[in-house]
């Protein structure tokens, strides 16, 4: 994320916290009165409805402007109706998620109850769901519990570090409440939808990384060529459960994650002792990353990519600061049945298999030869009359 | 017939026949402590895909632990090897002019190693009788081999790995691929030897039960054992008048309680190492 964008948008979310915090506080009856005077459309209604809040809120109507307690120009929330009722809420009252708001006043004073939110209100239908017996019914509404819980344990959802008081990402920033909907699958929407996943993370918050990941061979194939089956952010990072990268969990994980489209490349690189002790849990040895790149991973054979052969020794220093020009030979990738590319592991493998099949043909054959007399022939001694009492 | 020849000499009842001087006994122990911890550590990365493996590797500390401790082992373990072919030349060339390469008293294999492999397996079929052995049977002298064929192949491969920045300043990278396959399967091939026929060999064939075999901690074994177990060289020491002087007084009861306290916790150590390295074989086989 770029700490300039970051930076900005919390300034401006602090100064519409304070402001709205001395408004609350500090506004004196007069103020009030005149404030009240002035925006009041109409005496509040017995019952807000969503038609009640579109008279102020309606995005057709261009930019929406309003002026705060001291009469400062503000501009307000705009929905688009049409988008909105097209969307999984669009059936729903506005009050419903915003249950702070109980005035159809500018500007709102708000009521006792919580502010819109996501968690609760999904966590809430699921505890009803399960009280009445309807979790099958409610499939859908489970993954969306199961991803709230990955969302809790996630780097998203941690203090953020400037403004401790809100986390990293919450689900809006991803999710546009007001227009959300999972297209059907199939359906060129859901392809849309799909490809727009890079947009989404880059936009907003990861400028720098989607910048890398256009230039990548995952990002020219997902944004130019329309390649569903090419990696997007989550592919690698997954959605809800997002961690950290600089934790174990993450790099130990994201092998995995790439192996996902690249299967015998992971099973090859586990047997490599790079790939076994991230297999044990420890991040610390090279990673598909570490060696390929990773937002702007390129194809190997572009002179460009860290694994080509004119750059790999310095790939290879980077973890190894001493390596010497043999390491660039090395097949971090190589297995024992490709005579053709490997040829060397794969003689030499046939080689100890040939050597481990004869050692315990012949001796475990001994063994049980030697086991079977032996026992035949203690008995026999054991049962001779001369030798009863004899041990051993 | 030789069991006869013990009646005929009463005065050696009760005593002992040494085996073993002390060095070997020591070295011995030194190696199959650093021989079980070097395939504990390294089989628990070569089966890393074993729900066995990232616990152990846990509780040794992790890899770069368990690398310290691989390498350490690694040194004493050719430490003692090395300290052994020292040993053994010091031997030789003192008695250069007298001793006999293909002799008993020779871990040189021989014509009759040969023959009692033959011997042994009419025995098994019960076309023949059981052969009889003088100093060294020959799966001891292939048990004493196998070392050097197992340092030689591990042990070079392990220093390949163990510097890489020089290995690969000489020889090209695939040395490392094939260093990483030769140096798992060998172990792999080793510690199964040693866990499953070294094992019955010494310990668990009808005749040693119960285990376990104390010889390498006390260094001597009782005369009937001896007598059944090394007739021909039994027979030859009695013949020539030199028994007496292997005799040796029976191990203080400390010693042997000691010694199979010992070896049963190496036994039980190295059939647990036995048991993970088949889940692990199993395991990949399955995959």
């Amino acid at each position: 994320m770029s700490p300039v964008l970051q930076s900005n948008r919390f300034m401006i979310l602090a100064a519409i916290f304070c402001l709205a915090g001395s408004l609350a506080t500090f506004r004196t009856e007069a103020a009030a009165k005149e404030a009240d005077s002035k925006h009041e459309i109409s005496a509040p209604p017995a019952k807000l409805n969503n038609a009640t809040c579109l008279v102020c809120h309606d995005a057709g109507k261009g930019e929406l402007k309003t002026t705060d307690a001291d009469g400062n120009p503000k501009s307000l929330l705009g929905l688009d109706n049409n988008k909105f009722s097209k969307s999984l809420h669009g059936e729903m009252q506005c009050i419903a998620c915003h249950q702070d708001i109980t005035d159809a006043v500018s500007p709102h004073k708000k009521g006792p109850g919580p502010k819109a939110n996501c968690v609760s209100c999904h966590l809430e239908l699921w505890e009803t769901a399960k009280k009445e017996n309807l979790t099958k019914e409610k499939a859908r509404l489970e993954v969306v519990v199961n991803n709230i819980e990955y969302y809790k344990n996630s780097y998203h959802a941690r203090p953020n570090q400037d403004n401790p008081a809100r986390p990293n990402a919450v689900c809006d920033e991803c999710h546009h409440s007001h227009t959300f909907n999972v297209p059907p699958s199939g359906t060129s929407r859901r392809t849309d939808w799909h490809l727009s996943i890079p947009n989404v993370c880059g936009e907003k918050c990861h400028a720098d990384q989607l910048e890398e990941y256009a230039t990548s061979v995952h990002g020219k194939e997902v944004l130019e060529n329309r390649n569903l089956k090419a990696a997007d952010c989550t592919d690698c990072h997954t959605s809800h459960g997002i961690t950290a990268t600089l934790k174990d969990a993450f790099k130990v994980s994201v092998t995995e994650n790439c192996g996902g489209c690249h299967g015998k490349n992971l099973t090859s690189y586990r047997d490599t002792y790079h790939g076994q002790v991230n297999k044990l849990g420890y991040g610390h040895t090279a990673k598909c990353y570490d060696c390929h790149g990773s937002h702007g991973v390129l194809r190997p054979s572009d002179p460009k990519s860290t694994v080509h052969p004119d750059n790999r020794l310095k790939t290879c220093q980077k973890c190894h600061k001493e390596a010497t020009q043999g390491f660039t030979t090395f097949e971090p990738h190589a297995n024992t049945h490709d005579f053709e590319r490997y040829p060397q592991s794969w003689l030499v493998s046939r080689f100890m298999w040939g050597l481990l099949a004869f050692v315990f043909t012949f001796f475990w054959l001994h063994t049980g030869l030697w086991w079977y007399r032996e026992a035949k022939d203690s008995k026999a001694r054991k049962n001779h009359p001369e030798n009863r009492g004899d041990t051993k | 017939m030789t069991h006869r020849i013990t009646d005929e000499l009463p005065q050696f009842r009760g005593k002992q026949v040494r085996r073993f001087g002390l060095m070997w006994r020591i070295g011995h122990l030194c190696f199959a402590l650093s021989v079980m911890m070097l395939i504990l550590t390294g089989m628990t990365v070569f089966y890393a895909d074993t729900t066995w493996a990232p616990i152990v590797m846990k509780a040794l500390g992790g890899p770069k632990t368990a690398g310290i401790i691989h390498r350490t082992c690694a040194a004493i373990m050719l430490g003692i090897f090395f300290l052994h072919l020292v040993g053994v030349s010091i031997n030789i060339s003192r008695s250069w002019k007298t001793f006999k390469w293909f002799g008993p008293d020779s871990l040189v294999p021989n014509w009759q190693d040969f023959k009692d492999v033959y011997g042994m397996f009419r025995w098994f079929l019960g076309k023949g009788p059981r052969p009889v052995f003088d100093r060294w049977a020959y799966w001891e002298k292939f048990d004493y081999w196998a070392v050097f064929w197992g340092m030689g192949i591990i042990g070079s491969t392990g220093i390949l790995l163990t510097f890489p920045n020089e290995t690969a300043s000489i020889l090209p990278g695939w040395v490392f691929n094939v260093a990483t396959i030769v140096h798992g399967e060998e172990a792999f091939l080793a510690a199964v030897f040693l866990f499953t026929v070294h094992f019955f060999n010494n310990h668990f064939r009808p005749d040693k039960l119960p285990p376990p075999d104390i010889v390498m901690f006390t260094g001597s074994v009782p005369l009937e054992e001896f007598k059944r177990e090394h007739s021909a060289q039994y027979a030859r020491l009695v013949e020539t008048g030199q028994l007496e002087k292997h005799l040796v007084k029976v191990p203080s009861r400390a010693l042997t309680l000691g010694s199979k306290i010992l070896g049963l916790v190496l036994i039980t150590i190295g059939l647990s190492l036995l048991v993970i390295l088949t889940i692990g074989f199993v395991g990949a086989s399955t995959r």
